[in-house]
């Protein structure tokens, strides 16, 4: 069983988590039926590091993590909050999957 | 020799003054405490312990260590035991597994070893699936002659409980380099536990010898013991098997019918090596075993492999098996040495000056005997093959060359090369925190696995800080594999592999794969070892190819380097590989991965007031509640109804989902995550909640209370509460709004009070808190106390009634239950709530929707806010309103009153087509008539449009969509 390390609990067995999917950018309201289709629906499913979701269970802190869908690293760790609160992502961290947009923002927007 | 054990210095495991009595079939034995199956067996010179899996051949113990599926036996109640692991026990039941009646006696199956050539690899794949449906008739034949076991299905239930341990080291292996791993380890500091899988520490120490003298190597066991022993950081776990080794060092041990899962820092792997059997004609027959499985029977239990033996080695281990068998008065026939100019060594000489004939480079060709070996054919291997010498033995001991034990390096995702130098695959990538030492890196002589071992333990016990921080892909761990100054002794012969023109030359015995059944595969186009593997089923027996994969790579290596094929490529032994090898390492019972089971439960505050009631309980989620209170369901839920109905009734409510969101943006929060309107919702109101997902789909329902313009008391269906909280805090880590979610779901507990006395029962309870029509109107929410106990009353009228929903904490939930049952609530379960709400047509999250129901389907655009900038699931309601619904949810009634009630589930059908379902239906006793709610296509649902049920009967039931609530539509009851 893996081990999740956090600045919050210090390492704990990933059966303490659950998962919450990939980061997505939600689509501006007014983006088109196709547009807001693929932001549901469609998943690249990429084997390169991607930022996802993942809960700690007993804490109810979800976490922002940078995994390597490839080898199944996990190479950062932050809590959401702080992660959406933007500060956390550097221009490396391009790992932030974008259905269409190309900007460099760093956080998701949100009406 | 029946019965007769070796004297002296031999049998260390075996208590002689306690014998035991067991049967093997139908025959009554005698072993001694300490045996296993397999030894006591031979002790009684039974040899053959199973027939082979496609030609029936007699098969007996081949490495005394588990590895093939040679030995395996079932015991009463227990299939697939390996005779060579499992310790004997007083009055046990032993029957060999795949063979009808006792292995040695010849069955009319066993002419199956003459049809070797209409066996082909593939055979099954060709033979048996053609014409279709033919695999059918086959298959319960193929399975009796497989020899799979029976499960006994009257055996004792027993219950196979987990451990969770920790260390910071932990070194699987108990032989030299474990043991001075582990010494080290501890005397580095670490935390450490010692897992062998055998009763006994010191691995190769316990039988085998590396100088003329057997003594010393006993004295170096019964030191490194001492030391394990004194080092208080060192726990011992044994016997116990490592079935695997996971991500970040989770390794799965099973000890003493347990299965162990254990952390560790930093995990050594000293799991020794695997003798390798030699390829020759009929190397398989009983009598024919691995150099080291003599000695330890020998050793161990004072067992004799035979009267007169020979030995075929390539190394030192031959003739130390030499030494032992002049020392325990066992004839030696002649050592036959592979090597055409075996290099000088002490044991040789030893073996010589005790009179022992030593042939150099002289090998086996064959062997020969029907039941048991009887006498070797020989050939010089090197040069003209020599003449037709035949020398008679009753027993062959095969040093050859060992393969690492690296199965568990494996799981881990090392990486093994093959050098070509030593013949053997040596580990040159360990995973982060897993090290590796002695013969399983090639570490093959007692000093070079000791100073490996300690090594090695010394740098997992300082690694042990390092596992904390987050891994680093760079970390490049191979240099701790291979200790710098231990040097590796040639011990494995190149090539031990003699095809036979006649065949019966087994490269698997577990799959009775000959040498020719190897290169027909690559023949046959199965140029990749991982598809030769799927073809051929080479190493796809119970051993996993630890006895077959080495000789079948060598054997391939050659076979495509001279020329017999016609692609030239993978003539070297790396290029061919092995195939991957995955956990489990041993089979485990799945009574092991089971575990006792562990199902907690959630009880509510009231549930001994259920009990004491006669409550049948229901599973909810993780909670208990009260189904319906004694008696039949239908009728106790109707009357339960009825009461409720006419008097007031009361049902425990403390499952649902509590949650306090509190702070600036309450209002904006609570309005983005349901679909309705809150920020104008009122203090001290109630409203309706419906939640929906991103995709627009309904994941639950609930109520709001607004009690302050910050705060929010919210509620939520029972199987839902944590999803919706973990969606609120989701949510709310993306929004950033400056709310607090607080989840009292067990915190408060919670009862409905309904029914035409209801009001009287609570003026009664909560003195000076004004109840009237004005002052606690139909959804006001108002704090109060209630027999003195703090409270929450919700005026909401869920089943029909006029209504309160009391929530208190949850240490006043059996005072308020009490209170509410002295002036009269009578309680009523799920089921009677569930009758009394489909009489008001509300929905059920989950029930009367399902994964793929927006509000649309639903038909509950009402409660979707029109001119709402955002909730959560807007964009795709509104995009499924346009698209327009498949199915709406309706009301209906059946058109004839006596025809029998719908399920849920029955087919909604048009003609031939399905175009709904039933989600509710009931017989209610208050209307005297059945009424349900269905998906119908959107334009049946106009109140008085008929429509057709299929029963699960076959019997169609004609329906008519009628108007909700079909109970008191006025809503008059529940102002």
């Amino acid at each position: 069983m893996k081990i999740i390390h956090t600045r919050e609990h210090g390492a704990r067995n990933i059966a303490e988590f659950v998962y919450g999917g990939v980061v997505l950018r939600e689509p501006a309201a007014d983006a088109g039926d196709a547009e807001w289709a693929d932001y549901l629906f469609i998943r690249e499913n990429k084997a390169a590091p991607c930022w996802e979701l993942w809960l700690h269970s007993p804490s109810g802190m979800w976490y922002a993590v940078l995994r390597d869908a490839g080898s199944d690293e996990f190479l950062r760790v932050v809590l959401a909050r702080e992660f959406f609160a933007g500060g956390v992502l550097t221009d490396d961290d391009a790992g932030l999957s974008s259905s269409s947009s190309s900007s460099q923002e760093s956080t998701p927007s949100q009406s | 020799m029946s019965g007769k054990r070796l004297g002296g210095g031999f049998g260390r495991l075996i208590d002689r003054g306690a014998p035991l009595d067991f049967r093997f079939g139908g025959t009554a034995l005698r072993g001694l405490r300490g045996d296993v199956i397999a030894s006591a067996l031979a002790a009684n010179g039974v040899w053959a312990l199973s027939r082979s899996f496609k030609y029936r051949r007699p098969r007996g113990l081949f490495s005394l260590a588990g590895h093939e599926a040679n030995t395996i036996v079932d015991i009463a109640g227990e299939p697939n035991v390996y005779a060579d692991l499992r310790e004997l026990e007083a009055g046990m039941r032993v029957r060999p597994q795949n063979s009808r009646g006792l292995p040695q006696r010849a069955h009319p199956l066993a002419l199956l070893n003459y049809c070797g050539r209409f066996l082909p690899p593939g055979f099954y794949y060709a033979a048996f699936f053609r014409p279709r449906g033919a695999w059918r008739v086959w298959e319960p034949l193929i399975r009796r002659l497989a020899g799979l076991g029976t499960v006994d299905e009257e055996s004792r239930h027993r219950a196979h409980d987990k451990v969770y341990d920790w260390c910071d080291v932990a070194v699987v292996g108990g032989g030299i380099a474990g043991m001075n791993a582990a010494i080290a380890a501890a005397a580095g500091g670490a935390e450490t536990l010692l897992i062998e899988e055998s009763p006994l520490l010191g691995g190769a120490l316990n039988y085998a010898r590396e100088t003329p003298e057997a003594g010393d190597a006993e004295a170096m066991r019964a030191r490194l013991k001492a030391k394990v022993r004194a080092a208080k950081n060192i726990r011992l776990l044994m016997p116990a098997t490592v079935t695997g080794l996971f991500a970040d060092n989770w390794l799965a041990a099973v000890a003493a019918g347990r299965m162990h899962k254990i952390r560790a820092r930093a995990v050594v792997v000293a799991s020794g090596t695997v003798e390798q059997p030699a390829v020759f004609r009929n190397n398989d027959l009983p009598g024919v075993f691995a150099a080291a499985a003599a000695q330890k029977l020998m050793r161990l239990y004072a067992v004799s492999p035979g009267k007169r033996g020979a030995i075929l080695t390539a190394n030192d281990g031959g003739y130390g098996l030499a030494l032992d068998c002049a020392e325990a008065g066992v004839g030696v026939a002649a050592v036959l040495d592979l090597r055409a100019k075996p290099p000088p060594s002490p044991l040789a000489d030893a073996a010589r000056e005790a009179g022992i004939s030593v042939r150099a480079n002289c090998g086996v060709r064959g062997a020969v005997g029907g039941s048991h070996l009887r006498a070797l054919r020989l050939f010089s291997p090197d040069g003209d093959g020599g003449g037709r010498r035949t020398l008679d033995c009753d027993f062959l001991g095969v040093s050859a060359g060992n393969a690492g034990n690296g199965a568990l390096l494996h799981y881990g995702g090392a990486k093994f090369r093959y050098d070509e130098k030593l013949a053997a695959h040596i580990p040159c990538e360990l995973p982060p925190n897993v090290y590796a030492a002695g013969s399983v890196c090639g570490a093959n002589d007692f000093a070079a696995a000791a100073e490996q071992g300690a090594r090695v333990g010394e740098l997992a016990a300082k690694n042990k800080k390092q596992i904390l921080t987050l891994a680093a892909s760079s970390s490049s761990p191979s240099s701790s594999s291979v200790s710098s100054s231990a040097t590796v002794k040639n011990w494995n012969h190149p090539h031990p592999v003699f095809a036979h023109p006649r065949g019966k030359d087994f490269v698997d015995f577990d799959e009775d794969l000959q040498t020719s059944d190897i290169t027909a595969s690559w023949d046959d186009g199965y140029r990749d070892i991982q598809l030769l593997k799927r073809y051929s089923t080479l190493g796809m027996g119970p051993s996993q190819g630890r006895h077959s994969q080495i000789n079948a790579m060598r054997l391939l290596a050659r076979y495509v380097g001279n020329g017999n094929s016609d692609d030239g490529n993978g003539s070297d032994a790396d290029a061919i590989g092995v195939t991957t090898s995955r956990p489990p390492y041993r089979a485990e019972s799945i009574a092991h991965l089971a575990g006792r089971a562990f199902e907690p439960e959630k009880r509510t505050p009231m549930h001994y007031r259920h009990l004491e009631n006669g409550a049948e309980m229901t599973v909810a989620g993780l909670w208990l509640r009260p189904a319906f209170y004694g008696g039949e369901r239908v009728a106790a839920a109707a009357e339960e109804a009825r009461r409720c109905r006419s008097e007031a009734g009361m049902i425990d409510l403390s499952t649902l989902g509590k949650i306090e969101v509190f702070g600036a943006d309450a209002a904006e929060f609570v309005n983005r995550m349901y679909t309705w309107n809150y920020l104008k919702q009122a203090v001290g109101k109630a409203r309706y909640l419906l939640m929906t997902s991103e995709d627009g789909i309904i994941t639950d329902d609930g109520v709001a209370c607004r009690l302050a313009a910050d705060r929010f008391y919210l509620t939520a269906t029972t199987g839902n509460a944590e999803g919706v909280f973990r969606a609120m805090l989701r949510h709310n880590a993306e929004w950033g709004l400056r709310v607090h979610i607080v989840n009292l779901t067990s915190a408060r507990a919670g009862v409905n009070l309904a029914g035409p006395r209801a009001k009287e029962i609570l003026e009664k309870l909560c003195e000076g808190t004004d109840l009237s029509a004005e002052g606690f109107p139909y959804l006001a929410v108002r704090e109060a106390k209630i027999a003195g106990m703090p409270a929450l009353l919700l005026r909401v009228g869920f089943v029909g009634e006029w209504g309160c929903e009391i929530h208190v904490p949850a240490s006043c939930g059996e005072s308020l239950w009490d209170a509410l049952a002295r002036e009269g609530a009578r309680p009523f379960g799920v089921e009677a709530q569930r009758l009394m709400r489909l009489e008001k047509g509300h929905i059920i999250v989950g029930q009367d929707t399902d994964g793929l129901t927006t509000p649309v389907e639903a038909a509950m655009e009402w409660a979707v806010g029109k001119n709402k900038p955002y909730f959560v699931g807007q964009r795709a309601v509104e995009i499924r309103r346009k698209q327009g619904a498949a199915q709406r949810l309706a009301g209906f009634e059946l058109a004839e009153k006596n025809a029998p009630c719908p399920e849920e589930c029955d087919l909604v059908v048009n003609g031939n087509a399905i175009t709904g379902r039933v989600t509710s239906a009931a017989r209610s006793p208050s209307l005297g008539k059945v009424v349900g709610l269905a998906y119908v296509l959107p334009e049946q649902c106009e109140p008085g449009t008929g429509f057709m049920i299929r029963a699960g009967s076959g019997k169609l039931i004609e329906a008519v969509c009628a108007k909700t609530p079909f109970y008191d539509p006025e809503n008059a009851r529940q102002k």
